[in-house]
């Protein structure tokens, strides 16, 4: 009986000891957006592989399309202790914390101990501690199959819409597409409603949006370009989620998908052009939402640790090397942070890409990479009040919003 | 033999170690940190503000609604939980074939981890494709917004339907055992008297499982208090416009979602942790068997 | 006449609730043999023509590793099933025959320690976990696991000790017997009913736990099956088909091992439940 027990018991011990042994091969933790959908995936994952096979280790990553919660989730990793060890994450605001905190390497101190870091990468786009792949450029994206009849055809002649000019569009797509079982014109998943907030806020306050929203009646301005997403209420598809929304989209099934360049990667739909957002406001024209917001970052973590170092720079590299980037552009669509790598065999998707830019009034970054970190988040959660034009919850969580812009 | 009391203090020592490392220990952090504002989960230099986010806290718009639905749940859950079981047990005390079977099928949602629950639930719930709307569909009725529409009463009913779904066999397994303890010679007595199923029922069988009641009541209000994965799992975002938290998602949004101040989740945590311990010194007072100790 | 009318209706009305109880669950298995397409525009027919592998062969060659998440699951679940009932019948037995100082104090302690909802404490546990360098392993799920069940335990045991006859003990320990082989050889034997229980409960319990699974470990490879779950969903949702059958592997084991010791399960989890 004791014998019994005291097997029992070494074997508990047995099972304790194993489940926290220790890795001894390198391995190098990552982190990126490259996940899920992204277009850009492909690349990322085929130069891991290269990079595995090269220098003999195991890259661990853990990528995922971004949302609220995993930007949360990346900076709350750094506070555990769980950080990985090279990052391709957002700039500015969103990343604030970890950048204030000294968790992140900076381009400078890198520099001291590898001169040619980065030396590939513009210095106009390259930040203080991350190196940017490639630029975006936000638009809608429109299936022109939808457009039946003439009426509706003629509003392709233009090269931008007013917003009026928009929803009276979308009532003449309906009528055109009543035949259709579930037909909407615009693709809206309810939890990344991002594009649609940061569009309609830089449309109607302009290119200085965020200084608005900070000053005097920010809370009023803020609140009523929000709600103007009510206004397309009955033409939003509003499905649970981005993904069934935007496979919809890609499927045929709607007309407008409001988002980034990398978007277009993924469609291989024939009859796709790309239209600037709509004027919301004459004042200001038409906006357009462009430039680098995200970057590759080496943890402080990897820095210090003498097996990791060499390796995270290395890795930096070769996902930023003028090669890697010309794929990064080709497959995912944007611009290369450096300026030599252009994409090969553009496709038509990506040439409407290219010639929205000249058509939009002025250039601004989302508001969500203005915005602190983890405000945002209280914008994207009352999403359905915008849609529903329900002032009073949409300006409470606009003030709670503006408050945290402050401290 | 019982004398020896280092042998108590040494047995009970590991026990205590547990409790305190990893309950007491962190809970005295967050209380520490509940008088702190942070700039962010990463601000080491915090500023000292007193009771602030305990006010911030309870002016916030979420924490009422986690309140209200929390409270909601828990009358739903006494009327529907315990209601369904109750009934369903005194039905099954009525008959003997297939007894073993409904019992075997009822409290088969329990052992299911409410996180596959929650993914099947998501598959009834869709708009599109769902089961629900797909039965709809078959009657000519219109497909509904289960959890993605602009109404959140319809959303909560759709948070709350699986919930109280998983655990009526639970309650039921309890009630149905306590019943089989009522001996058959009282009842037949009673009909013999000439008692009909009404009185039966409520003169009899009622009054004599009035303590096994009295703890799945118990039980059930404090549950709803740690419900947290088939509504996380539903609705992670709380749709529409945050209307639908429950205190045990609202912890979790506000610890992880919109992570900018450790020290408003601090303060919800001792928030959350009294009203737990404060429903425990209710269970005390229930629990009379355990007086003598 | 009129009694087997009645009757009737009994077996109708818990017929109705079996049916409610247990489609969902059949729902999710045929679904699993068709073509997401198919589910998505009928999923109440059974899959005959449209029959497929597909979803299991996606759910197997995917990127996650379902066998491995249920090791996981049960080197998690089992250590803590394990350190509980060993850490809770000591601290049972003291608390059912010792008379020390501060004992009352000491089960106030355990019964607010019972309804303390973990998840409250979640930020500082993490950095107890960092500080221990137990952050994001299976241990560190374990730990706190187990101090969120011990009390539980405690409660049960404690209970169920307290009835077992004293002479049995007394005779044991007048025969010369120490202390642990009272324990191993008398004590913990003759509570083995309650033991049962608790660790049935104990073991439910920590297998179905999503929140500290999902909290403390994020490498997929380490992650318990629940944990896991809810990742292929976020990443997979709108394929109705492999959902279909991600759900079917995890529930279908659990089904057949209820089935199996379903006597035991039942009566454990309530028993639990009226004592403590």
């Amino acid at each position: 009986m004791k014998k019994r027990i005291i097997a029992v018991l070494m074997s508990f011990v047995a099972v304790l000891t194993l489940s926290a042994c220790t890795e001894t091969v390198v391995e190098l933790n990552t982190v990126s957006m490259f996940g899920g959908t992204d277009a850009n995936r492909v690349v990322y994952e085929s130069t891991i592989y290269a990079f595995e096979n090269e220098h003999n280790i195991r890259v661990k990553d853990k990528s995922q399309s971004s949302d609220e919660e995993w930007k949360s989730t990346v900076i709350s990793n750094f506070n555990t202790g769980n950080e990985p060890d090279v990052l391709q994450f957002f700039t500015g605001e969103t990343a604030k914390p970890f950048v204030d905190a000294g968790l992140v390497m900076s381009i400078e101190d890198i520099r001291k101990e590898y001169p040619d870091y980065a030396k590939n990468i513009d210095d106009s786009v390259l930040g203080t501690h991350s190196v940017p792949t490639t630029g975006f450029v936000e638009g809608i994206f429109v299936n022109l199959d939808h457009f039946k009849s003439n009426e509706a055809k003629a509003y392709l002649d233009k090269d931008v819409w007013t917003w009026d000019e928009f929803k009276a569009l979308c009532a003449k797509l309906v009528e055109d597409n009543a035949d259709v079982e579930g037909y909407k014109p615009i693709a809206y998943g309810q939890n990344i409603p991002h594009y649609w907030i940061d569009h309609l806020v830089a449309a109607q306050l302009g290119p200085d949006y965020y200084n608005v929203i900070k000053g005097a009646e920010g809370e009023d301005k803020l609140t009523n370009a929000l709600l103007k997403l009510s206004e397309i209420k009955d033409y939003l598809s509003y499905d649970e989620t981005e993904e069934f929304s935007s496979q919809a989209f890609l499927d045929g099934k709607y007309t407008f998908q409001l988002d980034g360049s990398w978007f277009g990667g993924r469609i291989e739909l024939e009859n796709i052009t790309v239209y600037p957002f709509p004027v919301v406001n004459e004042e200001y024209g038409s906006p357009l939402l462009s430039g680098f917001t995200s970057g590759f970052y080496i943890t402080k973590k990897a820095w210090d640790n003498p097996k990791k170092r060499d390796l995270a720079v290395k890795f930096v590299e070769a996902m930023t090397s003028r090669e890697t980037l010309t794929k990064f552009v080709t497959y995912g669509g944007g611009f290369a942070a450096d300026s030599e790598a252009k994409p090969q065999n553009e496709t038509k998707v990506q040439e409407a890409l290219r010639l929205v830019s000249p058509r939009a009034d002025f250039v601004v970054l989302p508001l969500g990479d203005a915005s602190v970190a983890g405000t945002y988040a209280g914008l994207v959660e009352v999403q359905a009040s915008f849609v529903n034009n329900q002032a009073d919850t949409a300006k409470a969580a606009v003030k709670t919003y503006i408050e945290g812009q402050t401290d | 033999m019982y004398k020896n009391k280092w042998i108590a203090y040494l047995f009970i020592t590991p026990m205590l170690l547990f409790l305190i490392v990893f309950l007491i220990y962190p809970f005295s952090v967050n209380i520490y940190n509940s008088f702190f504002k942070y700039k962010s989960v990463l601000d080491r230099n915090p500023a000292y503000v007193g009771v602030n986010n305990y006010v911030q806290l309870f002016t916030t718009r979420q924490f009422k609604i986690a309140i209200e639905n929390t409270l909601l749940l828990t009358i739903l859950v006494i009327v529907f939980q315990v209601g369904i079981a109750l009934i369903l047990a005194l039905l099954v005390s009525e008959i003997k074939r297939l007894a073993g079977f409904f019992k075997t099928a009822y409290f088969i949602p329990i052992v299911i981890s409410a996180t596959a629950l929650g993914l099947m639930f998501l598959m009834f719930f869709r708009e599109k494709g769902g089961l629900f709307n797909q039965i709809l569909a078959n009657f000519n009725l219109e497909p509904i917004r289960w959890l993605n529409g602009m109404d959140s009463n319809v959303t909560l009913a759709s948070m709350f339907l699986p919930t109280i779904w998983q655990y009526i066999g639970f309650y039921f397994v309890i009630f149905l055992t306590a019943l089989n303890t009522i001996s058959d010679e009282m009842l037949e007595a009673a009909k013999i008297d000439g008692a009909n199923d009404f009185t039966l029922t409520f003169k009899i069988k009622l009054p004599l499982i009035q303590n096994v009641t009295r703890v799945v009541l118990v039980l059930a209000i404090t549950g709803t208090l740690k419900v947290f994965d088939l509504p996380y799992i539903l609705n992670p975002i709380a749709n529409p416009n945050g209307e639908t938290f429950l205190l045990g998602t609202y912890m979790y949004h506000v610890s992880y979602f919109a992570n900018k101040n450790l020290g408003l989740a601090s303060a919800f945590a001792v928030i959350l942790a009294i009203l737990g311990v404060g429903f425990s010194g209710l269970v005390n007072v229930v629990f009379k068997q355990n007086k003598d100790i | 006449m009129k009694r087997y009318g009645k009757k009737t209706i009994i077996y109708i009305l818990l017929s109705i609730w079996a049916t409610l109880t247990l489609y969902p669950f059949f729902w999710v298995i045929i679904n699993s043999f068709k073509p997401s397409s198919d589910i998505i525009r009928d999923s109440l027919s059974i899959p005959i023509t449209n029959f497929t592998f597909d979803n299991y062969i996606k759910a197997f060659t995917s990127d996650y590793n379902i066998f491995r998440s249920y090791m996981n699951s049960f080197i998690v679940s089992f250590s803590v099933v394990f350190a509980v009932l060993i850490i809770a019948g000591f601290a049972s037995y003291a608390l059912a025959r010792y008379n020390f100082k501060g004992k009352k104090l000491v089960y106030a302690f355990i019964i607010a320690c019972m309804m303390f909802p973990i998840f409250s404490v979640i930020y500082p546990l993490h950095q107890i976990l960092i500080n221990l360098k137990l952050n994001g392993s299976r241990l560190g799920v374990i730990l706190p696991q187990i101090a969120g069940n011990v009390s539980f335990a405690v409660v049960i045991l404690t209970g169920f000790i307290q009835q077992l006859p004293v002479e049995v003990e007394e005779s044991a320990y007048i025969d010369g017997a120490n202390i642990f082989q009272i324990l191993f050889i008398v004590v913990f034997p003759m509570a083995k009913s309650a033991f049962a229980s608790t660790a049935i409960f104990v073991f439910l319990w920590s297998y179905n736990d999503l929140f500290l699974q999902m909290v403390i470990i994020q490498d997929k490879d380490k992650m318990p099956i629940c944990a896991l779950l809810k990742e292929i969903s976020s990443k997979y949702g709108t394929d109705f088909g492999l959902m279909a059958s991600s759900v079917t592997l995890i529930i279908v084991p659990v089904i057949i091992v209820y089935i199996l010791l379903q006597n035991h399960i039942i009566k454990g989890l309530t028993a639990g439940a009226i004592k403590g």
